[in-house]
């Protein structure tokens, strides 16, 4: 059967079933999508889009899949179905949101974030797959230990005074410093307002921190202070600090923030230059093992080697 | 304690994502597709960042970032039985180096107070 043709007499919203009885991996892939490799996605969601909206396709150039497509192209090409949204119109494309959103419960984190391109929503703290962390010991898990009378407010005095590291556990642990621990000193994914002194030192290491490496040193302190005493004083008032960080923040808008147009950020998105599709291992299941040369060449590292002591992994690059 | 910092793909090479803020302190680099290239760019990093510890190097094909879907970046906590007792959000919004000190605090408390309980 053509595509054309199977679309013709068909009801748009009963997609789901129109692509189960064109793709047999379908019902498969929904319920262990771990499972399948990598490769099948982009045929998956080609099939998704081609069968929520069929007249999309119709003369274009982008032909529309038959059932055997579904091997070729998953082989072939894994830009295919960033080619095919983009020639979906933006409300085509927050339509499809809303049906997969609605229609698929249980869905792995890559799906939220492709819902959440295209619905054409801002990416930040709490949209798509950018999610808090998970952590075995929260503060339900301290107020259940430690906070007695349960109004929400744990003391010093309330934690052993002989814990490991106890001079600096509880002031570590009460970030806004005001000598009781409560939800807030745990939330480090909330939008809450920044207290004045937190906006203030973000800002001034941002201004001051000249090439960006996460210190400041006297000599960026002092150039900062040259830089702001134009008349050559020997003070700073106020107004000089005034009339240099109005500089520097219309320099950094003229250069601008750099992000990519939605069609751009979609094809970043699988070419998996915003994150990966694989989530990584979950709490309390077991840390996959890897061996590792450092940089230097001076040793080889095998996680497992560290079984009995705790281990902290940072993962990171230069830019 | 064992600290690793595993050096990864770059997030924002001058042939991908490239950055504005990379530009401005005259950071431009290539995605690296050897593994002897990956290798020059984390003694660079190291370098830039004047870090104590080496990197740790993925591999070309990165096995141990999909492993443990570390990119951009990421922070786990592992425990004395190698379980993720903390993996952090995704980066960068997630990257949150003060609370994964809050839960290496409470894990050793835990251990702490455990302890306590058998005795």
């Amino acid at each position: 059967m053509s595509f054309k043709r199977h679309h013709r007499n068909r009801n748009v919203t009963n997609y789901r079933q129109a692509i189960v009885n064109r793709c047999q991996i379908l019902p498969d892939f929904r319920a262990r999508p771990h499972v399948l490799p990598k490769t099948i996605k982009p045929a998956l969601w080609m099939l998704l889009i081609a069968a929520a909206f069929p007249s999309t396709f119709v003369g274009q150039e982008v032909p529309a899949p038959s059932a055997n497509d579904v091997t070729v192209v998953a082989d072939s090409n894994p830009n295919y179905l960033a080619a095919m949204i983009e020639k979906l119109a933006p409300e085509n494309r927050k339509d499809l949101a809303e049906k997969l959103s609605a229609d698929w419960k249980d869905r792995p984190e890559w799906a939220e974030m492709l819902i959440t391109m295209l619905a054409g929503k801002e990416m930040g703290p709490g949209s798509g797959w950018f999610q808090p962390s998970q952590k075995k010991h929260d503060w339900e898990w301290l107020a259940a230990e430690f906070d007695a009378n349960l109004d929400g407010h744990i003391y010093e005095a309330e934690l052993p005074q002989d814990a490991p590291y106890a001079e600096l556990l509880f002031r570590r642990l009460d970030r806004d410093n005001d000598g009781k621990l409560q939800i807030a000193d745990f939330d480090h994914f909330g939008r809450q307002q920044l207290t004045p002194p937190q906006m203030l030192s973000q800002l001034l290491a941002s201004m001051l921190d000249a090439d960006s490496n996460g210190r400041v040193t006297p000599e960026e302190l002092q150039s900062l202070f040259t830089r702001a005493d134009k008349e050559q004083t020997g003070f700073l008032t106020s107004e000089d600090l005034y009339t240099e960080f109005t500089r520097a923040f219309s320099e950094r808008e003229r250069s601008g923030s750099g992000m990519p147009g939605p069609d751009e950020m979609l094809s970043m998105f699988f070419r998996g230059e915003i994150g990966l599709w694989e989530a990584g291992p979950k709490l309390g299941e077991e840390a996959p093992d890897f061996t590792l040369p450092t940089h230097d060449g001076s040793q080889t590292i095998t996680l497992s080697e560290s079984r009995g002591k705790p281990v902290i992994l940072i993962f990171g690059s230069f830019t | 304690m064992d600290v690793y910092a595993i050096y990864i793909r770059e997030a924002h090479p001058t042939d991908g994502w490239k950055m504005q803020s990379n530009d401005r302190v005259g950071v431009a680099i290539e995605q690296p597709k050897t593994l002897e290239a990956r290798n020059l760019v984390a003694s660079r990093c190291c370098e830039a960042l004047q870090l104590t510890m080496p990197l740790l190097v993925d591999t070309i094909n990165d096995q141990v970032n999909r492993a443990y879907s570390g990119f951009p970046d990421r922070l786990y906590l592992i425990d004395r039985e190698g379980r993720v007792i903390y993996q952090g959000g995704r980066g960068p919004f997630g990257y949150k180096p003060r609370e994964l000190e809050q839960s290496l605090l409470l894990f050793l408390l835990d251990e702490f107070t455990a302890k306590g309980v058998e005795k």
